[in-house]
């Protein structure tokens, strides 16, 4: 979600809400004889933040539930946040900047890291769309990566299969003699098996992703490769070279897509485990603190 | 480059239809993670409460002074009577009676209205190691608005804190009367070049005013100050407040009362006669008075030639320095020759030691009296000199406390610098406020964070006690208490 104009309202909502409970606490913080969690004004301060903390959570049943009619998905995410990030100077207000014991300070870490973990992800997903927009124009549906590199190396496959027909000088009639004769052409036959060994050494494997470390991976050594098969091939085959390229180019592309991917999404492996933690531990805090 | 043709059909053809139903491997993981979490979150819960009990719940470490209830939570937390929420276990709160169970305190005022719970003002559970280092607030709830407490307020109605309405000190404010009783002047005693026991001095105030674990440190005027001293003369004791506070910060707290045994008779020895190395005994007249006569006769008695030596050459050569004591009256015999010299010993003592310092009525002897008049003098409790009592107080302000010790860094000078000009032992050389203010300048942070560069800590429990003890002993509490909370280990 890209943070721009429209977030202008929450922007200010927020900006509102944390100015009025600073100078709340301000108030408080300068009169009462003690700050904490305990007081009335705390204990406020305590229950609105862990509210914004749950309204924040409802996000997750609202994207399972899309079908409800609770509210444009856009505003719930604005929403998660916005509020999900003033939750963090409000509970820090609840605490009056203490830390307490082991459970509190242990709520406290956790907040901490949930609200840095969201604001980063609201980063990436300020950044990254736009970059991967501009960067992969082959882009497909994540989970279909793999499935469609397992389809460029088939298609790669057939395009080399094909070259030694395209290497034909012409078509029409005689040209089927032609081609089996060619391979008895030494100059030919030379150049299509480098051709050939090129692809099987360096271009398969990599395309099959077996392995990791190759030339192919920077676009700038791959156009060189390309180039001195270019060179090697005569003009007869160039298509299929080039399409071999463009081939190994969306290969490229969808493991920059991968990276981007992972890059976009990885924060929720700590976000969602950490959020889920910190309700059930705020929870525990909520009922212990009202026993003692 | 476009080579390969790219139609939607195409494009469309090339992808799984069915991969949905594979799922996502980053939900998959974000799956994992999350009952991981939950996981971790239980056992640690599970352990916790295995462990260590309700103490994962405290809200932070607890002071220093209650460390040794440890994780029993239930030592000061009593379940009250109330609600179902309180039936239910919930709200256990902190009662006074829990408090009281160790510490027998007085109550702040009879006047009091609304007083706190204990936990109100010693806030528990935030790791500070002076509970009673309350914040100003708990204070000024009350003492900034006291007409609305108490319409006649003594001093002032609104003390918002040091700073800020806090009165003069009331022995520097207008209109405070003193009457010390004793002639004493600061300024002729710190003199350069006085004549010390052991020669030329100069005096510091240290010589004098030192607290009690101090007395019988290095003393430049004899082997040590006469630590047994303290009890003051005529058999006054101190009262109990008194006591209390000398005896506070282990005896470092507060200057001693300057006593005469302690601090002057070094210099200020009460001779009385040249034939006796004895000095009179501070002490009430008659007692002084039966004092020399006992030891005149016994030195007759001891020495019958040295007496007829003076019966036969008298009269003897003068002491020095008693030109008023020397009497007209000639004895002729011992008996005789103890009257006199008693009563010379006598007017000596009266006039030029306890004058020296006491005020009263000295009557004064007949010069040309005869021996019999002399005589009947010495048995007559009316020629006793009256003098005036002594008023020293241990403790200027009553109604605060004050460490010595703490200042120790700060020159005496600082703070008491009228003293060292001071002509009058009436005057009183107490700082003012604004002295103190020069430090205390209105920061409190009792319990942190630490105050800024120039200012010392200004909080009202700093000086004040909230509770009233007034001289009261801690009363003894149960014995058994920590036993019976279980706290103590088993024998």
């Amino acid at each position: 979600m890209r943070i721009d104009r429209t977030h202008r309202p929450w922007l200010t909502a927020s900006c509102l809400i944390l100015g009025v409970s600073i100078a709340i606490y301000v108030a408080y913080a300068l009169r009462a004889p003690r700050v904490g969690g305990g007081t009335a004004v705390g204990l406020t301060f305590g229950i609105v933040g862990f509210g914004f903390m749950l309204f924040a959570a409802a996000l997750a049943v609202r994207k399972r539930f899309p079908i409800w009619r609770i509210g444009r998905a856009q505003t719930w995410m604005r929403g998660h946040l916005w509020l999900g990030s003033l939750a963090l100077p409000l509970i820090f207000l609840h605490a009056g900047f203490h830390f307490g014991g082991w459970l509190t300070s242990t709520l406290m870490v956790l907040l901490i890291i949930v609200v840095l973990s969201g604001l980063l992800g609201a980063c990436l997903q300020h950044v990254l769309p736009t970059k991967m927009m501009r960067d992969v124009q082959f882009e497909t549906i994540y989970d279909q990566i793999d499935h469609i590199r397992a389809g460029l190396v088939v298609e790669a496959r057939e395009r080399v299969q094909s070259i030694a027909e395209e290497m034909a000088p012409g078509r029409g009639a005689g040209a089927t003699v032609v081609l089996t004769y060619i391979g008895a052409i030494p100059e030919i036959n030379l150049e299509l098996r480098e051709f050939t060994e090129t692809f099987a050494a360096q271009i398969e494997p990599w395309l099959e992703n077996k392995t990791r470390q190759s030339p192919l991976n920077d676009r700038g050594q791959s156009e060189r490769l390309f180039e001195g098969l270019h060179r090697l091939m005569p003009e007869r085959a160039w298509k299929t070279v080039d399409a071999l390229e463009e081939i190994c180019e969306e290969k490229r592309q969808l493991d920059r897509q991968i990276v981007l991917h992972r890059i976009l999404h990885g924060w929720l492996l700590v976000h969602i485990p950490l959020s889920v933690g910190l309700l059930v531990l705020g929870f525990v805090h909520a009922v212990g603190s009202l026993r003692y | 480059m476009e080579i390969r043709k790219r139609t939607s059909k195409s494009v469309a053809g090339r992808h799984d239809l069915n991969y949905f139903k594979k799922g996502s491997p980053l939900r998959r993981w974000q799956g994992i993670l999350t009952l991981a979490a939950l996981a971790c979150i239980a056992l640690w819960l599970a352990g916790n409460a295995a462990w260590h009990g309700p103490t994962m719940l405290s809200s932070g470490p607890i002071s220093s002074s209650h460390a040794v209830f440890g994780e029993k939570c239930a030592a000061c937390h009593k379940p009250v009577a109330g609600n179902l929420f309180h039936r239910a276990g919930f709200r256990k709160e902190v009662p006074d009676s829990a408090c009281l169970a160790c510490h027998a305190v007085p109550a702040h005022h009879a006047n009091q209205q609304n007083p706190p719970n204990c936990s109100i003002c010693h806030v528990e559970h935030t790791g500070s190691m002076m509970l009673a280092h309350t914040a100003d607030s708990h204070c000024t709830a009350c003492h900034a608005n006291l007409r609305a407490v108490n319409a006649q307020t003594q001093f002032a109605s609104s003390i918002r804190s040091f700073i800020d309405g806090h009165p003069e000190f009331a022995p520097v404010r207008g209109g405070f009367a003193f009457d010390n009783g004793i002639r004493f002047a600061h300024a002729a005693h710190m003199k350069k070049g006085l004549l010390g026991p052991r020669g030329p001095v100069q005096m510091a105030c240290a010589d004098c005013h030192r607290p009690v674990a101090d007395q019988s440190t290095a003393w430049p005027y004899g082997a040590a100050m006469r630590t047994a001293a303290f009890t003051l003369t005529g058999g006054r004791t101190l009262n109990a407040a008194d006591v209390q506070m000398l005896d506070r910060d282990r005896g470092r707290a507060y200057q001693a009362p300057v006593t005469y045994a302690a601090g002057c008779q070094a210099c200020h020895a009460l001779k009385f006669d040249v034939h006796l190395t004895d000095e009179a005994p501070h002490a009430e007249p008659a007692e002084v008075r039966a004092f020399v006569a006992t030891k005149i006769r016994a030195f007759a008695a001891k020495h019958p030639d040295v007496v007829a030596a003076e019966l036969r050459h008298w009269p003897p050569e003068p002491m020095a320095r008693v030109p008023r004591a020397r009497l007209t009256a000639v004895p002729h015999n011992a008996a005789e020759w103890v009257t006199v010299r008693t009563a010379e010993a006598e007017q000596r003592l009266w006039h030029q030691s306890c004058g020296l310092c006491h005020e009263g009525q000295i009557p004064d002897i007949n010069a040309d009296a005869t021996v019999a008049e002399l005589a009947a003098a010495l048995g007559n409790p009316e020629t006793l000199p009256k003098l005036a009592p002594t008023h020293q107080p241990v403790r200027w302000l009553t109604h605060a406390v004050f460490d010595h010790a703490s200042h120790q860094a700060v020159a005496c000078a600082e703070c008491h610098s009228k003293a060292a000009a001071s002509q009058n032992a009436n005057e009183v050389l107490l700082p003012s406020i604004a002295t103190c203010r020069r430090c205390h300048n209105g920061e409190s942070h009792p319990q942190g964070p630490a105050l800024g560069y120039g200012h010392a800590e200004s909080g009202c429990f700093l000086c004040h006690e909230y509770h009233a003890w007034d001289g009261k002993e801690p009363q003894p509490v149960n014995g058994e208490t920590l036993r019976e909370l279980g706290v103590l280990l088993p024998r």
